[in-house]
This record gives structure tokens, C-alpha cells and sequence, in this order.
């Protein structure tokens, strides 16, 4: 048998896999609580599993092999990024966002800030921002399957999503969490089935190492082959800001069975994540660069593929490749299934539940929302797989924009929001708003490759304009802009002894 | 100087700081799960 049959065969049981998991997971929809936030029943294991899931992305081994063998290993890794967001999460995030036990960071927006506008910006920024992040996953998986099981690109986009969006439909978070589970293991024994065979052709870690500095100086230094300080360190903030906000690990958060396993789970998952690079991109970013960066020089998001067939021809096995294969894309669709699940809920919940039929006193049945939900999955799904036929960036590329997006319009409004009273609505919507403009407006500079702009990622001059309103905050007169209820969800350690404002 | 192939200055920003961030973040969480700290 050929990689390709196998591929298929596999590729075929698995997603029959993953429909019959959403089948049974369907069973136990019957509120909004128990959809998008699966009842907040879960402990630590498999809360670590659905985070580590969700944010291994299909771009994490596809395209961070791209850029690790284009730019170098160390320079695209941004590790010291994952490591401080991670702790940002845990020390000041984490507890009080269980606490609340919202379903969505719109949510969270909504409630400490006590604004209906601000609840839908958010929303509206991370439905956009999904969207981009899933159009990138979508790709991801109509790459590899037409590569090298020989699907064509569209077919593979279209078979991919109907089937995430299928089991996401019926089944809610429940359901990305069991597939997660599956997922998870299908990530981890693709990455080990291709590493004896790159192992025999390339070496080891050491001598992979060597090799790539060898054929391309600087490879495996700290700025890689050709990054400046300035680019390495924007990537290291936009990282930082964006990890420090993921909405799909934010999420994770809100179902976690209480504030411990809130905290506790973010640094097994962050142990694992940088665990699962060192070998996915660096080893084989290495490898790739050593053994056939000569065929892909020019389209560096054919490492991957290319690194899989020779390993296969090597092996002697196509089932090896196969196993490889299924593995990446079950990172792509276990990360789309959480994104598919965000949008639906930035939608259907936070704009239509929570901006529209609440405001206006309309009351409706669970069953109704639920449906809504339901509805505007499969639309939010329909959207990406459009999108994803029509856009022509490096997969990661199109991440990093959707996860600066999200971070410049969050990030401070979180951390400072959460952890100091006295920054109020009116320095939330200035700092949302003026940071998701700026980063957005230098997003489009940035695909228009004007030159002066390429060497700043978006992130930088949107946290700036983040900023600027936090600090006005700071200098100016302090006082508590929160309603005595809200002050008491956000900050109930400073409510025993001391009057509540208003 | 090497370590595992990393010139120094690439091991300790990819290995060494990242990694003392998440044993911090392991001996934090520890305190939590045992209620030392809420």
C-alpha cells in the first residue's frame, strides 16, 4: 500500500471516530451551561489534556516547521513568551475568571466593566479573530491531506470542517473535550512515529543541531539567520501578549471544577506544550532545514509534507507517515473545534443572548438558545471554510495576526482589570478599542508589505495605543467605577471592612 | 561552548529562564493545592 491509501484508510476511521464521539456527546446537551462550558465538571488530567489540545494548532508543527527552517529553531521559538504568560494566567488571571464563572472573555468584559458595548466589541473582536485562527487550522488540513494523501485542496478543506463543525454542532464543549482526548494521544504518536526515521537519515539532537548551523550559519543563535533584535523581540511581546489571552485556554478556565483546578493545570500544560516543540520544531525544523531544505526553499510550508515522505520512503512504511499525518491534522482540528466553539459562543451567547433578546427583556427557553447556538456554528464554520479557500499567507503568519488581534484588545483590560479597581469602564473601551484599531490598521500596512512597517509586528504599536488610556488612568484622579455587586464579584478580598463605592 | 548543540546564550534563553518560570509556577501552584496559599 502507497502513503496515500493508508493515509486515507486511517484519515477515513479517524473522522468516522471523531462523528460517533459528537454523536454521543449530543446525549447530554440540555442547557447553555452544560454546551459551552460543559457544566464546569473538569478536574485537573483532563483539563491539562483539553488546554494542551487546543493550543497545539495545526500552524504548530506544519508551519512552525516552516518558519523554524526558513529563520532558525531558537529564534522562532519564543518559549520565554509561553513561560511568562503562562505565569501571568496563574498568579493573577486564573482564580478570579473561575470565580466569576462566565462561559466567554466577552463575558468577563461585560461583567467587570458593566458595559453592553463593550461585551459586543469583544465579542465582535473574537469572533473576527476565531476566524482567521480557524481559516488558518483549515488550511492546514487541506495542505496536508491533498500533499500527501493525494485529496484535492478544496475537498480536503470541505471534508475536514464539515466534520468538526458535525461533531461541535451536536455536542458542544463536551464533545471537543472527549475528541481532544483522542486528539491528544494522535498528536503525540504522529510526532513519535516520524522521529526514528529522521533520527536514522539526520541524527540526533546534538548532531542535528550542528548540521543546521553547518548549512545555514546562525541557525540554532538566538536571532536565527536573519532576524534583528527589534523583529525577535516584538515576536517575543506578541507571544507574550497573545498566549497571556487565549481565548481558548481562557475558556478552559471558566469549565475547570474550581479555582485550584483553574491554576493548577496551566503549568503541566505549559511543561508539555514547550516538551512537544523542542521535538516538533526545533528537532525537526533542524532536520528539515539539513535534509530537504534544497526542494522547499521556495514554499517553506512544504517542509513538513516533504520531510514526511522522505522519512516514509526511508522508513520503508507509509503507515508511519500516515500516523504523522493524522497527527497534524488532529492538532488543526481539536485547536478549530475550540475556535468553531468560541466564535459560536462570542455570537450566539454574548451578541444575540446577552446585546440583544436580555437587554430588551425577551425571555427564552434554553432550548431556543441552545438552538441558536447550534445555528451559528455551523454558520461561523461555513465562513472559515470560504475564507480559508481565498487566503494565501504562511499559516502561522495568519495566527500570529488573529492572536495580536485578541491580545491588544484584551490584555490590559484583563490583567489590570482583574487585579486593580480603579481602572474603569470609560479606560477599558479607550484601551480596547484604540488597540484593536491601531493593530489592525498596521495588520493591513503589514500584508501590503510596506517595508518600514515589516520590521514591527502589529502587536507592538496596538499594545502601545492599549496602553496609553491605562496609564491616563494611573496619573489621573483614582476612583472605583464599578457597581457595588460587581466590585464584590472582582475584588472580594477588599470588600470585608471597606465601604463599597456607590 | 555547546550544550546539546545550542551555542550558551540560545540554551539559556530557550531552556534555562523558560524553565525556571515553570518550576516557579509548579512550586505556586503547589502552595495552592495544599492551601498554604488561596
Amino acid at each position: 500500500m502507497t502513503l496515500g491509501s493508508t493515509g486515507q484508510l486511517i484519515f477515513g476511521l479517524y473522522m468516522a471516530v471523531l462523528v460517533i464521539i459528537g454523536i454521543i456527546a449530543a446525549r447530554y446537551q440540555r442547557t447553555s451551561e452544560d454546551f459551552w462550558v460543559a457544566g464546569r465538571r473538569f478536574g485537573i488530567g483532563l483539563l491539562v489534556v483539553a488546554e494542551v489540545a487546543s493550543v497545539l494548532h495545526g500552524g504548530t508543527v506544519q508551519g512552525g516547521i516552516a518558519l523554524a527552517s526558513r529563520f532558525g529553531g531558537v529564534a522562532i521559538l519564543p518559549f520565554i513568551s509561553f513561560a511568562l504568560a503562562s505565569l501571568l494566567i496563574v498568579r493573577f488571571m486564573a482564580k478570579k475568571l473561575r470565580m466569576m464563572a462566565g462561559f466567554t472573555l466577552p463575558d468577563y468584559m461585560g461583567a467587570r466593566f458593566e458595559s453592553r458595548f463593550l461585551r459586543g466589541y469583544s465579542a465582535g473582536i473574537v469572533a473576527i479573530s476565531s476566524l482567521l485562527y480557524m481559516m488558518a487550522q483549515i488550511r492546514v488540513m487541506g495542505f496536508l491531506l491533498e500533499n500527501l494523501l493525494g485529496i484535492p485542496f478544496t475537498a480536503s478543506m470541505t471534508l475536514g470542517t464539515v466534520i468538526f463543525i458535525s461533531f461541535v454542532t451536536m455536542g458542544g464543549l463536551l464533545a471537543v473535550v472527549w475528541t481532544d482526548i483522542f486528539l491528544f494521544v494522535l498528536m503525540w504518536v504522529g510526532l513519535a512515529a516520524i522521529f526514528p526515521a529522521v533520527y536514522q537519515a539526520a541524527g540526533g539532537f546534538t548532531d542535528v543541531m550542528l548540521k543546521a548551523d553547518q548549512v545555514a550559519p546562525g541557525w540554532t543563535s538566538v536571532t536565527g539567520v536573519s532576524w534583528s533584535w527589534t523583529y525577535l523581540i516584538s515576536w517575543w511581546l506578541v507571544w507574550l501578549v497573545g498566549y497571556s489571552t487565549r481565548i481558548t485556554m481562557i475558556t478552559k478556565v471558566f469549565a475547570a471544577s474550581d479555582t485550584k483546578v483553574a491554576r493548577v493545570s496551566l503549568p503541566i500544560t505549559d511543561a508539555l506544550f514547550m516538551l512537544f516543540l523542542l521535538g516538533g520544531n526545533l528537532y525537526l525544523g533542524a532536520a528539515a532545514r539539513v535534509l530537504v531544505w534544497d526542494k522547499v526553499s521556495a514554499m517553506p510550508d512544504e517542509a513538513f509534507p516533504m520531510l514526511v515522505t522522505y522519512a516514509t520512503q526511508l522508513a520503508g512504511t507509509p503507515v508511519l507517515g500516515a500516523l504523522a499525518i493524522t497527527g497534524v491534522v488532529s492538532a488543526a482540528i481539536a485547536t478549530a473545534d475550540s475556535l468553531l466553539l468560541m466564535t459560536g459562543a462570542a455570537v450566539a451567547h454574548d451578541l444575540l443572548r446577552k446585546c440583544y433578546y436580555e437587554p430588551r427583556g425577551e425571555q427564552r427557553s434554553e432550548r431556543f438558545y441552545l438552538r441558536i447556538s447550534r445555528i451559528t456554528i455551523v454558520a461561523v464554520g461555513v465562513v472559515s471554510l470560504l475564507g480559508a479557500m481565498r487566503t494565501p499567507e504562511l499559516v502561522l503568519n495568519i495566527v500570529s495576526y488573529a492572536v495580536a488581534l485578541v491580545g491588544v484588545a484584551f490584555f490590559f483590560p484583563m490583567i489590570l482589570g482583574l487585579n486593580i479597581p480603579y481602572i474603569t469602564r470609560r479606560a477599558a473601551i479607550a484601551s480596547s478599542v484604540a488597540g484593536s484599531v491601531v493593530g489592525l490598521f498596521w495588520t493591513v500596512l503589514h500584508l501590503q508589505r510596506v517595508s518600514w512597517v515589516l520590521e514591527i509586528h502589529p502587536v507592538v504599536p496596538g499594545l502601545a495605543a492599549a496602553a496609553a488610556p491605562m496609564i491616563a488612568c494611573f496619573i489621573g484622579r483614582r476612583r472605583i467605577d464599578m457597581s457595588p455587586d460587581a466590585f464584590r464579584m472582582f475584588f472580594p478580598e477588599r470588600t470585608s471592612g471597606v465601604t463599597v463605592p456607590h | 561552548m555547546r550544550i546539546i548543540g545550542l551555542p550558551l546564550d540560545s540554551f539559556v534563553v530557550l531552556i534555562v529562564i523558560p524553565g525556571i518560570i515553570v518550576l516557579y509556577q509548579f512550586y505556586y501552584c503547589w502552595q495552592v493545592f495544599t492551601g498554604r496559599r488561596d
